[in-house]
């Protein structure tokens, strides 16, 4: 192998590599803990547990009001976004989530419908 | 001889005149007449009084229906703006819909009452003598549940008071301490919802006023059994409910019926609407939300009706109460007894008759006289005079 040869397998090496962490999903399974304040300004706080079943993505919120699980999970690079679908008294509502992840903090936008979105900011749950 | 005929027949004239004149206030004062206090307004021989309860998207289509069939009532609502997504009563909290709607029913008779701020509601169903369960209704029924929900519905309504609560799932009526929640947060009635909880689908036959008006039944449902709890409803039959206030009307009585609005048909061909054509536009019917209904019991109660003065050619009357005018400022309807047609004035005003066909509103001032009867409707603390 030439010096020029072996420089470019190392090129494609180190692109692989790098594509390969591009594209590797955030650890996000576990529990975070949901902060927002609500447009009447009403500060609100709930658990977004996520979970890894297989290559699954799948996931709750909860609080004392209750549990829901989540819809359409899915995770790319620090990227994340799931959707919850209620269904009832004559309705059938769409809560879209998306937002980012960095290390312990995700930033999430929630949108109702036609409604203004709401801020949420969630701090991975300590040991 | 015929000077002096002529001067007698003179004198006798002029006597009679005299007589005439002198005579004609009197016997006028003893013309008009207080009756008394009539039992609902205007002289109806009946009331309808519909609730609604919850806060789905539906209420629109619910009100809609309702101002077709000039039916009147009280549209319970849940006023929280933004329900946490894993609230399970989630889609049934949209208040944010409702809120236009809902001024507009309230500047064309109806009235909006509290159905809490979150629509707490026990779960499991457990037994309600429990410990269990007193402690949640004593967590739950809260400053925030009673007195936010009210302040939020006189902020987008426009109303001038909140007189109307309903329990939740039909939780907590039952208990003396949740009560007297109610009454301090100025709730004038709370309706409840017996059998709710066990799908009962009652028929609590409420043909009056509410002897515990904390804890005050209905006279019937009218919607699909098992509603939101998703039970395999029984077919209804509209005659049943046709002949249920049938029965009501005919005796005078108080036909108050309660609906969710997820629990119905909209359409003429529906039950719903079916019913609502067979109740509503009666004009010997008031058509009133349920908390001045209430409020109208409590006016009528406390208002004294005395003769004043001489009445001279003018009869007078004074009305009189001392309730608070903010929270009872309705009218309710005297009946007089004035063969002769005369003009009612209220605090100098003139009473003009009433402006509508039917009685559908509770707080506007007119006179209508049938026969010898004149009904007078006012709001106390006014000196009527007739002219």
């Amino acid at each position: 192998m030439t010096r020029s040869a072996a420089f470019v397998v190392c090129l494609g090496l180190l692109w692989a590599a790098g594509a390969g962490s591009l594209s590797a999903r955030a650890d996000v399974a576990g529990d975070w803990n949901m902060a927002y304040t609500t447009r009447g300004g009403v500060k609100m706080a709930s658990t977004l547990t996520l979970k890894m079943e297989g290559e699954k993505l799948t996931g709750t919120i909860s609080s004392p009001r209750g549990t829901i699980a989540l819809d359409e999970v899915s995770v790319t690079g620090d990227a994340i976004a799931f959707a919850i679908i209620r269904v009832g008294f004559g309705d059938k509502i769409r809560i879209d989530y998306t937002g980012t992840v960095k290390r312990d903090t995700m930033t999430l936008t929630m949108k109702a419908g036609a409604r203004e979105p709401i801020q949420i900011t969630a701090k991975r749950a300590g040991p | 001889m015929r000077r002096i005929e002529m001067r007698s027949t003179l004198l006798a004239a002029v006597g009679c005149v005299v007589m005439l004149l002198s005579a004609a206030p009197a016997a006028q004062r003893e013309t008009v007449r207080f009756v008394g206090k009539t039992k609902y307004l205007n002289n109806a021989k009946a009331v309808v009084v519909h609730t609604i309860d919850d806060s789905t998207k539906l209420v629109v289509d619910i009100a809609d229906a309702m101002d077709k069939y000039d039916i009147k009532g009280t549209f319970f609502i849940s006023t929280e703006l933004d329900p946490p997504v894993e609230e399970r009563f989630y889609n049934q909290l949209q208040v944010w819909l409702l809120w236009p709607r809902m001024k507009k029913a309230v500047e064309n008779g109806h009235e909006v009452g509290s159905h809490a701020v979150t629509h707490p509601c026990s779960r499991p169903q457990s037994d309600q003598s429990s410990d269990t369960y007193k402690a949640f209704c004593a967590a739950n029924y809260n400053d925030n549940e009673l007195i936010t929900s009210r302040d939020e519905i006189l902020k987008h309504t426009g109303q001038p008071y909140v007189w109307t609560w309903a329990y939740p799932c039909g939780h907590c009526a039952n208990l003396e301490l949740i009560q007297k929640r109610i009454a301090a947060a100025g709730y004038i009635v709370a309706r409840n919802y017996p059998g709710e909880a066990q799908g009962l689908h009652v028929r609590p036959d409420l043909q009056t006023w509410a002897s515990n008006p904390y804890d005050a039944p209905y006279t019937q449902v009218v919607q699909r059994a098992g509603g939101r709890r998703g039970a395999t409803a029984p077919p209804i039959v509209v005659a049943d409910l046709d002949a249920k206030f049938d029965e009501v009307y005919g005796k005078g009585g108080i036909y108050h019926f309660m609906s969710h609005p997820q629990s119905l048909d909209f359409g003429p061909e529906g039950f719903y609407e079916k019913h609502l054509a067979h109740i509503g536009r009666r004009p010997d019917v008031w058509y009133v939300p349920m908390g001045p209904v209430y409020a109208f019991k409590t006016i009528v109660d406390a208002t004294e009706v005395k003769a004043v003065g001489d009445g001279g050619s003018r009869p007078r009357f004074s009305v009189s109460s001392s309730l608070d005018r903010k929270i009872y400022g309705g009218s309710l309807t005297l009946e007089f007894a004035a063969p002769v047609a005369m003009s009612v004035f209220a605090n100098g005003k003139k009473l003009e008759g009433p402006r509508r066909i039917l009685t559908d509103r509770w707080n506007e001032e007119y006179v209508r006289r049938e026969g010898d009867r004149v009904f007078v409707t006012v709001r106390p603390n006014t000196t009527l005079e007739f002219r």
